[in-house]
């Protein structure tokens, strides 16, 4: 992953992380799931937004 | 005279303006939060594993410090890189011998450091471990933590990834409340540090500066912790702030990994968290006062003196002034013309549902999973008066047609009179809030306490409760009041999900 959030190309080795049980996800996968995650919020954030935006709807549109 | 009466006015609409800053600056650290992917430390990352050694400062630890141990010994990381060393700060308890039996059970990772003198505080305990880890050459980084804490499995390496950029000269984790089966208050900290943790400390990422590395998380390399001096401060209360900042101020970037979760035990009475809060805002008091030099102020290679930081930070030590000032300025104009301290509130009113409903809603989606235990407590986090009252600003005329409902059914009219005093007291609240949370702690030991200790904090609201405290702390701060560490009592209650 990139600094401005690019993937990086596909076709390289995917890093594992040494000492760690054969479980554990590898390195570059756990990286794009925080990354996931990290987008997400910014969705949830506008979600959150959009809340905001309905209860002032509400109270303009019915109660002036 | 009419000149100066309109001056007044306009001064005290000014201030209740001022007193809605605060809430504009949250909304803003929670903005700033959606823009979190676009400033992540990924890219120069990578596995990375340096010798770590693990500093745990204990006093009468016994109830939990050895499973702490073996839990540490289970994290997914080397364990020819890993050294744990318990610094026994004078223990009176079985601390030392559990500490030994961990020590012959884990030979050459596990060490027992004794202080023969304890009752120093944190800082000197942590002291006298890092004055022996740093005697030594094999320590590349460090990890100094709480006794009680449970790290995940995969949370060190989720940390020490970041260190694998020399730039970086601390990372620090998510901590996240972990009592089992907890209370409510509780879970008002678990919801509380969604906020103040998982969302702050991402706006601050944003920002390219740190407020305060977890005291119970904080990994540092090597270099940083020489750079540093080699010591944590010992002449404040809040040693981990104090390390965070001198960590920027020397140069170095200090991350957080929201990825890396730790749980932590934290108090469930509010003896327990005014203890451990006044500790921590009497701390945050010194450190304003020990960087005074770098607020609002260019520094050459942190962010710690931009506008952004500054604003957060006073924000939220400011808090209580701002209530107080706020209630202030709306009782005053209430005397003089009621109609217009009423739009000034209720426009105040209006920004603080629109913070109320982005932030509570934006807090329990960032971390779902804890979200389901304490929605309850997030949805009355500043009190259920004030939820009243938001909600008032938000749908009023079915709330007036029940408040009329409720007066007639007790033989009453909702007289004019009646109207303008109920606003009187709205505005009062504002900062009377602060002490009706206030008397939970009041109530707490007394008869029926266990009942209505939770019922004023609820009415009053946790958010003012932590406002009181900070009160509490400006005042013992400008009293010089004697600077004793109370350390929060764990009793190994901490249990992360499975």
């Amino acid at each position: 992953m990139t600094g401005d959030g690019q993937r990086p190309q596909p076709g390289g080795e995917r890093k594992a992380y040494p000492g760690a049980p054969p479980s554990a996800p590898s390195f570059d996968r756990e990286i794009d799931d925080a990354v996931e995650y990290e987008r997400g919020l910014a969705v949830k954030a506008l979600l959150a937004l959009v809340l905001v935006a309905l209860v002032l709807v509400i109270r303009v549109s019915f109660f002036g | 005279m009419a000149d100066l009466l309109l001056a007044v006015k306009w001064l005290l609409v000014t201030l209740v303006i001022i007193g809605g800053v605060p809430l504009l600056v949250a909304d803003y650290q929670f903005l700033l939060v959606a823009f979190h992917f676009r400033r992540l430390h990924y890219a120069k990352c990578r596995p990375f594993f340096p010798r770590t050694a693990i500093l745990i400062p204990a006093w009468n630890e016994h109830a939990v410090i050895g499973a702490s141990i073996d839990r540490l010994m289970r994290l997914q990381y080397p364990l020819d890189r890993l050294r744990i060393y318990v610094v026994d700060d004078a223990s009176t308890d079985a601390t030392p011998q559990v500490i030994q039996a961990k020590a012959a059970e884990y030979p050459g990772n596990v060490f027992h450091l004794r202080r023969e003198k304890g009752g120093e505080g944190k800082a000197a305990t942590l002291n006298h471990g890092l004055e022996v880890i740093l005697g030594d050459d094999w320590m590349q980084a460090i990890l100094i933590m709480d006794a009680d804490v449970i790290y995940e499995p995969d949370s060190l390496r989720k940390m020490s990834r970041h260190l694998a950029d020399p730039r970086v000269g601390s990372v620090t984790a998510y901590i996240k409340e972990g009592s089992r089966p907890g209370n409510y208050m509780t879970r008002f900290i678990g919801y509380e540090y969604i906020t103040a943790q998982a969302a702050a400390r991402r706006s601050q990422d944003v920002l390219g500066v740190i407020a305060c590395l977890a005291g119970g998380a904080q990994l540092h390399s090597r270099e940083n912790l020489e750079a540093i001096g080699g010591r944590v401060d010992a002449s404040s209360l809040a040693e981990d702030t104090v390390t965070t900042f001198r960590t920027q101020t020397a140069g170095r970037t200090v991350l957080f990994e929201p990825h890396a979760t730790v749980w932590a035990e934290e108090p469930g009475s509010i003896a327990g968290l005014w203890k451990q809060r006044l500790r921590w805002e009497r701390g945050n008091v010194q450190v304003t006062k020990m960087f005074s030099h770098v607020w609002f102020r260019h520094q050459p290679n942190n962010r710690l003196g931009s506008i952004s930081f500054g604003l957060l930070w006073f924000c939220l030590l400011l808090l209580p002034g701002f209530m107080l000032l706020v209630s202030a300025s709306l009782v005053t104009l209430w005397f003089i013309d009621s109609s217009l301290a009423w739009t000034a509130f209720h426009v105040l009113w209006l920004t603080n549902v629109i913070t109320y409903v982005f932030i509570t809603s934006f807090a329990l989606l960032i971390d779902p999973v804890i979200a389901r235990r304490v929605w309850f407590q997030a949805l009355l986090f500043p009190g259920a008066v004030n939820v009243l009252i938001l909600l008032a600003a938000v749908i009023p005329t079915p709330l007036y047609w029940v408040s009329r409902q409720l007066l007639s059914a007790a033989g009453l009219t909702a007289t004019t009179g009646w109207v303008h005093g109920i606003e009187l007291i709205t505005y009062i609240w504002v900062a009377a809030c602060m002490g009706v949370a206030f008397l939970g702690k009041v109530a707490e030991p007394r008869r029926f306490g266990k009942v209505l200790s939770p019922a004023f904090v609820y009415v009053g609201g946790y958010g003012p409760l932590l406002c009181a405290i900070t009160v509490a702390a400006y005042v013992k701060e400008l009293r010089h009041a004697e600077q004793k560490w109370d350390k929060t009592e764990k009793t190994g209650k901490v249990a992360a999900p499975t």
